[in-house]
């Protein structure tokens, strides 16, 4: 969030860049954004190299390389490696603030340092022996805000002041900018402040010892905030931001409150409320509710308040519990009544997975477990879906085993510390069964306990677990057989760590027993075992970038594996083979130096493509597929099947590969129903990418209808759902620029339609839109729309017109997001002409009500109509809504408040100059008294014959006098007078 | 129907035919420790029996005769039991006592509040008796055995039939058993003439499991174990445990391994109670590592881990938790011992697997912050 804020309040710095860079400047950060970090990578030091940027320009490119750096050491789980990474990262923002003192980014490059040393912190602290470097940490953040703070305080400049007339004086505009700057920054540091007290503090919670410590620091906290902090509210969305942090910090004081302090406690939950309640407040503005900034802070303080809110509860007894409960729950009702859009974005779901815990926490189970299935289903094998089934299984495990063990199964496949979680789970099921359907379960869960102490390197363990389907009635069953396998294995890895004859007997004797029961398994093991090997062994080496023939090496043992269809690893093996061979072409892509060397990797592949081929075939004999591996591995076979096809390193002809991309997936939407929604839309979107390669665009088009169904259908997928857009509409520009010479009509619905695709994208997800880009799609959709409805209105088409509608709407929206978001940074002429083109955009897409409120808003606050251009669309709206009306005395009435306001501003005017705006209002009003008082556009004709202007007009020179002479014509057509 | 005197924990189950309307998830269920289920409508709830008014419908894949069988209470849930008592019970599970008190004191509130607005409130046949012994129950583990006793006098006196007065009695002893009062102790025992006829008996046996514990206390191992002995012989399946547990206590302390040895081999051999199952195959681990043998020490307490879990809420859970500690122990002295550098890494990733798991599975354990010092991932 503290990112997200940061960057919401930078647009306006980045509005005014060159688009071109900003886009991949901000393709980038998505990309990193989203973990493509090699992507990312390439895109910054691109930015960083082009000479024909202006410096400043390049050195986002360094401080786009530092943030990767920040974001690698966010994701890296070792925590000794994370703590160096940490270390790199910081040193690099160093490194771009001292080569860049003045940039614009400093302020961000600051924040980013503090941050990453309180994480730094924070990631030492979960190590009991490592809590002096820690506190070293969080103290580092403090020093740097404190230092920076102090720095600031002697550069403050004067705020200049307007002159005793309200005029500008000298100078005034510069000083004033160099003001704000300084404001802003001091902004930030003493907000970085205090964020970093906070993050200092909340270490503390789980340590009784530290309470006192904590409290001091959350005190200091507070205090500051309270007396040094700028609350700039108009300008700065931060301010409420800090209002989050200030109630999380009453929450930490009244939930560690002891001895003495506990009266205050409930003062404490009090002031804890109220100010998250202050940021919670912004969302009640119904304007604002479409920036994006507010968006997230209203999701950040409804989950805030909903944490507070539960933990109040649990300090409650009986029915007070249960109303904070229902009161939590209720909060995340109301905010997706706000943004129901909410619901399927990453933060919403987690607000709705406390919702749900809420419910659970209140007694009203079935609520509780409706939400969480939901979640459940939506975003199946994520994160997310884990914490759903573990709450769920919290509450109804008891008495659900199913929902236990499916938890303790997906802690598994997570693996790494999950798996002691797994082991908690499986244990008390197995101690939790008692009815008679629940028995199967018993076996599941110890060969799934054997399976987790393997992963654990614990043998001993593994091989007792296993042992339990040794007897009747699990000897035998396929699952017997796989625990014997993995019993053998465990004595086998003792006997090999003790080197002892008693450990060797024993893997001896139980060989021979489960060579007696399960032959067929025994035989295969081994290569499967030594297979498995080589491919750890690949993978390590692969990620110290590291090369060699490990993968080769699996692949041939699977392949053996693979002969015998009456082996229990048969499928496993014609899957695995082909994945070792994929992996074994890419790495020799790698590190291929000549044409012969890639030439090699694309043979590979393609074994690797023969035997996926071999997998699906044998898939699609198999009677069941309800064994989530195999599909799994099904749709998994495909998917690389057609990564490999688009990739031009392993296919020759891309046409081709296109062509063979298309046709192994053809079937995917019949075959796989169940499939992983997320794998899916990856794969359509891979087909899309395919059908552009080809040239078939408008089959592409379709298909992408398809996947937006599919979206909204799932909520999933949106990564892969924004990229094909994006491909679209990069496809059609394109298309566009291609015939913009020959065929300037048809390129522009290409432009179009791909405005329509950005458009999309922009709904979707506005971080794609952080910049100028914004501005440009939407001054493309005006100038479309704008000529659309003037051919629309020379021909009388009704589509067009409609068209032409439809994407004044969507510039407006545009425009808006635009507005909001550049508001603190844009001058009051870029802010006007932004404003005067939503006004005509709102105007233009019939939202008359809308556009006069917008006016009126200006208008009101100009009684002397100095913003002529406010009156003049004040005037225009009138003639819109009247013009389509049938004679009436509304109409009539509309007609004469336009007469007026164009008369007032003619008779400004007219002493003043006579330019294209003269004529122009002068024209639209003689239109206005040609549809509602004839005879005094006839005076009208009459006076300017007089003055000597009915002749001469504005001579041509904008095209008026044409106009006036056949608005004459028309006249006199209805009057049958005689006027010249 | 069958009448005899019962233990809290062997009770039969009358089920009375007449079906009575069950509206659907408004039923109290009684879950048998052999998984046996049966629902309907709980009109008593006493030491001689439970009776059960069964619905048209029978549990599912049981027919309710099965139900009828006589067997071990596991659980018994009633419909109309507070929220806040139900959690207080989830808490005991987790040895949370002063939360599961609140939470106690609260479902007695509540049902103030009930009465006050008019609303139907817990049947008193069980609702009392449940509060006044599980508030005991917390009071004596929050160390305050004083309260503990008036509480478990308060349901002794006031619902004398109740389920839970044999149990109640039992606990009171242990109180005094705790405040180290061998006076207050046997004055009580004294008290259990005055017990009804038909419970005398197990009262007396509970009697004497609370002496031969203080035997123990004082280190009278001698004194203790024909006491224990005696249990263990018991009809009764949780006095037998108790019996069985104890002696194994007495051998420990009596410093005779092979005895140790014989006696937890011939339980190992010949019990199926996960508890009776872990504690034998912790003396066994104990025995060895006290001797150093730390290969066989493992071995036991890998059992003990792995397959001999007591069950959640059972008092033994400590002994698992302890398990785990001696486990990881163990690995950490074979890795001391080991000659081989990629042997002795195994261990110690052994060890340090181990004690992760002791921390977070015993969060708030005696071992979790030293297992959580010295774990690795």
């Amino acid at each position: 969030m503290r990112r997200a804020i940061l960057t919401v309040l930078w647009l306006g710095a980045c509005a005014a860049t060159p688009a071109a860079s900003q886009d991949d400047y901000d393709l980038a950060n998505a990309l990193a954004d989203r973990g493509w970090f090699d992507l990312a990578e390439e895109l910054f030091q691109g930015i960083q190299n082009t000479a024909s940027l202006q410096p400043d320009k390049r050195a986002e490119g360094a401080y786009g390389l530092a943030r990767i750096k920040s974001m690698q050491a966010e994701r890296e789980t070792d925590p000794k490696k994370k703590a160096v990474i940490y270390d790199g990262a910081i040193n690099a923002m160093r490194e771009f603030i001292t080569a860049h003192p003045n940039h614009r980014r400093r302020n961000e490059a600051y924040s980013d340092i503090g941050y990453l040393y309180q994480q730094k912190g924070k990631s030492l602290m979960s190590d009991h022996a490592k809590s002096d470097q820690a506190e070293a940490a969080f103290g580092e953040a403090e020093k740097l805000f404190l230092e920076l703070i102090s720095s600031l305080k002697g550069k403050r400049p004067e705020r200049p002041e307007m002159d005793g007339g309200g005029r500008k004086p000298a100078g005034f505009d510069e000083k004033m900018a160099a003001f704000e700057d300084w404001e802003q920054r001091m902004m930030f540091a003493k907000y970085n402040y205090g964020i970093s007290l906070f993050s200092h503090a909340e270490t503390y919670r789980d340590k009784p010892e530290k309470f006192d410590e904590m409290k001091r620091i959350l005190e200091d906290m507070v205090k500051y905030f309270e007396e040094d902090f700028m609350w700039d509210f108009e300008q700065y969305i931060l301010a409420y931001d800090a209002f989050i942090y200030m109630g999380r910090a009453y929450q930490l004081l009244a939930e560690t409150a002891r001895g003495a302090q506990l009266a205050k406690a409930e003062d404490y939950w009090k002031k804890c409320f109220n100010f998250i309640g202050k940021a919670k407040s912004l969302m009640a503005e119904k304007s604002l509710r479409a920036n994006e900034g507010v968006r997230e802070v209203a999701l950040r303080a409804t989950y805030y308040e909903m944490k507070a809110r539960t933990a109040y509860g649990e300090t409650r007894k009986g029915g007070a519990a249960a109303k904070q409960f229902i009161e939590a729950a209720k909060l995340a009702e109301d905010l997706l009544k706000y943004y129901p859009n909410a619901r399927v974005d990453e933060m919403g779901r987690i607000i709705r997975i406390e919702q749900g815990r809420a419910y659970f926490k209140a007694g009203q189970i079935d609520k509780g477990r409706k939400v969480l299935e939901e979640i459940k289903k939506e975003c199946p094998d994520t994160p997310l879906a884990d914490t759903a089934i573990e709450i769920i299984s919290e509450f109804v495990g008891d008495t659900d085993i199913g929902v236990l063990v499916a938890y303790a199964d997906s802690m598994l496949d997570t693996g790494g510390v999950k798996i002691f979680t797994a082991i908690a789970k499986y244990r008390r099921a197995l101690t939790s069964i008692r009815r008679r359907e629940d028995e199967p379960f018993i076996p599941h869960c110890w060969y799934r306990l054997g399976e987790c102490y393997f992963e654990l390197d614990r043998y001993w363990e593994a091989a007792a677990a296993c042992s339990m389907l040794e007897k009747a009635p699990y000897v035998g069953t396929p699952l017997g057989g796989k625990a014997a396998l993995h019993k053998l294995a465990s004595l086998q890895k003792i006997k090999d760590l003790t080197k002892q004859k008693p450990d060797a007997d024993a893997y001896a004797t139980f060989l021979d027993w489960a060579t007696n029961k399960y032959p067929k398994e025994v035989g295969g093991r081994g290569i499967r075992q030594s297979a498995l090997e080589l491919e750890k062994e690949g993978r390590e080496k692969a990620a110290a970038d590291k090369y060699g023939n490990e993968f080769e090496q699996a692949a041939q043992k699977w392949l053996t594996l693979a002969k015998d269809p009456g082996s229990p690893f048969y499928g496993e093996a014609l899957f695995t083979a082909g994945l070792d061979w994929y992996f074994h072409a890419r790495e020799l892509s790698k590190a291929a130096k000549t044409e012969s060397d890639g030439m090699k990797a694309s043979g590979v592949s393609q074994k690797a493509m023969e035997q996926f081929s071999a997998y699906l075939a044998w898939y699609r004999r198999q009677p069941l597929k309800d064994d989530k591996y195999l599909v799994h591995n099904a749709v998994g076979a495909i998917q690389i099947s057609m990564a490999i096809h688009l990739n031009s390193k392993f296919t020759k002809d891309p046409k081709a590969g296109a062509e063979a991309a298309l046709k192994i997936s053809e079937t995917l939407d019949k075959e796989f129903p169940s499939g992983d929604p997320v794998n899916l839309m990856k794969m359509f979107t891979m087909r899309i990418e395919a059908k552009l390669d080809l040239d078939r665009v408008e089959e592409a088009g379709e298909d992408i209808k398809a996947l937006e169904t599919r979206y909204e259908k799932s909520g999933l997928g949106m990564d892969s759902y924004v990229r094909a857009l994006v491909l679209m509409a990069l496809a059609f520009e394109k298309q566009a620029a291609r015939i913009q010479a020959a065929d300037p009509q048809k390129a522009e619905t290409f432009m179009v339609r791909s405005g329509n695709y950005y458009y999309k994208v922009f709904l979707l997800d506005q971080n794609q839109f952080k910049s100028a880009k914004l501005d440009v799609i939407a001054g493309m959709l005006y100038r479309i729309a704008d000529q659309k409805m003037k051919q629309a209105q020379k021909t009388g088409d009704k589509s067009l017109a409609a068209e032409a509608v439809t994407s004044f709407d969507q510039a407006r929206d545009l425009y808006q997001q635009f507005r909001l978001t550049t508001a603190s940074t844009l001058t009051p002429e870029q802010d006007t002409q932004i404003l005067s083109r939503i006004i005509t955009c709102t105007l233009q897409a019939g939202k008359f009500g809308e556009a006069r409120k917008l006016i009126e808003e200006i208008t009101g606050r100009d009684p002397e109509r100095r913003r002529g251009w406010a009156w003049a669309a004040l005037a225009d709206s009138y003639i819109i809504e009247a013009r389509p009306m049938p004679p009436s005395a509304q109409r009539v009435d509309l007609f004469k408040k336009a007469d007026q306001i164009f008369a007032e501003l003619i008779s400004r005017l007219q002493g003043v100059k006579r330019d294209e705006n003269f004529w122009e209002l002068t024209y639209k009003r003689a239109e206005v008294l040609f549809e509602y008082a004839p005879e005094e556009l006839l005076k009208f004709f009459q006076i300017m014959d007089v003055k000597g202007y009915g002749q001469t007009w504005d001579d041509g020179t904008w095209g008026f006098k044409e106009k006036f002479e056949s608005l004459r014509a028309k006249l006199n057509a209805r009057t049958g007078g005689g006027q010249k | 129907m069958t009448r005899k005197i019962v233990s809290t924990a062997v009770l039969f189950l009358t089920l009375i035919a007449a079906a009575v309307a069950q509206s659907k998830g408004k039923v109290d269920r009684i879950t048998l420790r052999n998984g046996k289920v049966a629902e309907g409508t709980i009109v008593k709830e006493t030491y001689v029996k439970i009776e059960i008014q069964m619905g048209g419908t029978a549990p599912t894949g049981y027919a309710p005769a099965d139900v009828a069988q006589v067997g071990l209470i596991a659980k018994i849930e009633y419909a109309d039991m507070p929220a806040a008592l139900a959690n207080a019970l989830k808490e005991i599970e987790s040895a949370e006592w002063q939360e599961a008190l609140a939470k106690i004191n609260s479902a007695e509130d509540s049902v103030v509040t009930l009465k006050r607005e008019k609303k139907p409130v817990p049947r008193a046949f069980w609702f009392e008796p449940w509060i006044n012994f599980y508030r005991g129950v917390c009071l004596k583990e929050l160390a305050r055995p004083d309260d503990a006793v008036k509480s478990f006098k308060k349901l002794i006196e006031k619902q004398k039939d109740a389920r839970l007065v044999p149990a109640a009695y039992e606990q009171i002893l242990e109180c005094y058993r705790l405040k180290d009062d061998a006076e207050g102790a046997t004055a009580f025992i004294a008290e259990i003439e005055k017990a009804p006829a038909e419970l005398k008996v197990q009262l007396k046996k509970r009697a004497q499991k609370q002496q031969a514990e203080i035997h123990l206390q004082k280190n009278e191992a001698d004194k203790a174990l024909p006491l224990f002995q005696e249990l263990a012989r018991d009809t009764d399946p949780q006095l037998r445990a108790d019996g069985i547990v104890g002696v194994i206590r007495c051998k420990t302390l009596s410093k005779n391994p092979d005895d140790l040895i014989r006696y937890c081999e011939q339980v190992l051999s010949t019990s199926s109670d996960p508890a009776l199952l872990l504690v034998a195959s912790n003396a066994l681990g104990d025995s060895h590592f006290e001797r150093k043998q730390f290969t066989e020490a493992k071995n036991h307490y890998v059992n003990s881990v792995v397959r001999f879990h007591p069950g959640r809420g059972s008092p033994l859970t400590s002994e698992h938790e302890r398990a785990l500690w001696q486990l990881a122990q163990c690995y950490q002295q074979l890795a001391s011992a080991a000659q081989d550098k990629s042997a002795k890494d195994a261990y110690e990733r052994m060890a340090g697997r181990t004690y992760r798991e002791l921390s977070l599975e015993y969060r708030s354990g005696r071992y979790a912050d030293e297992a959580a010092s010295r774990a690795t991932e």
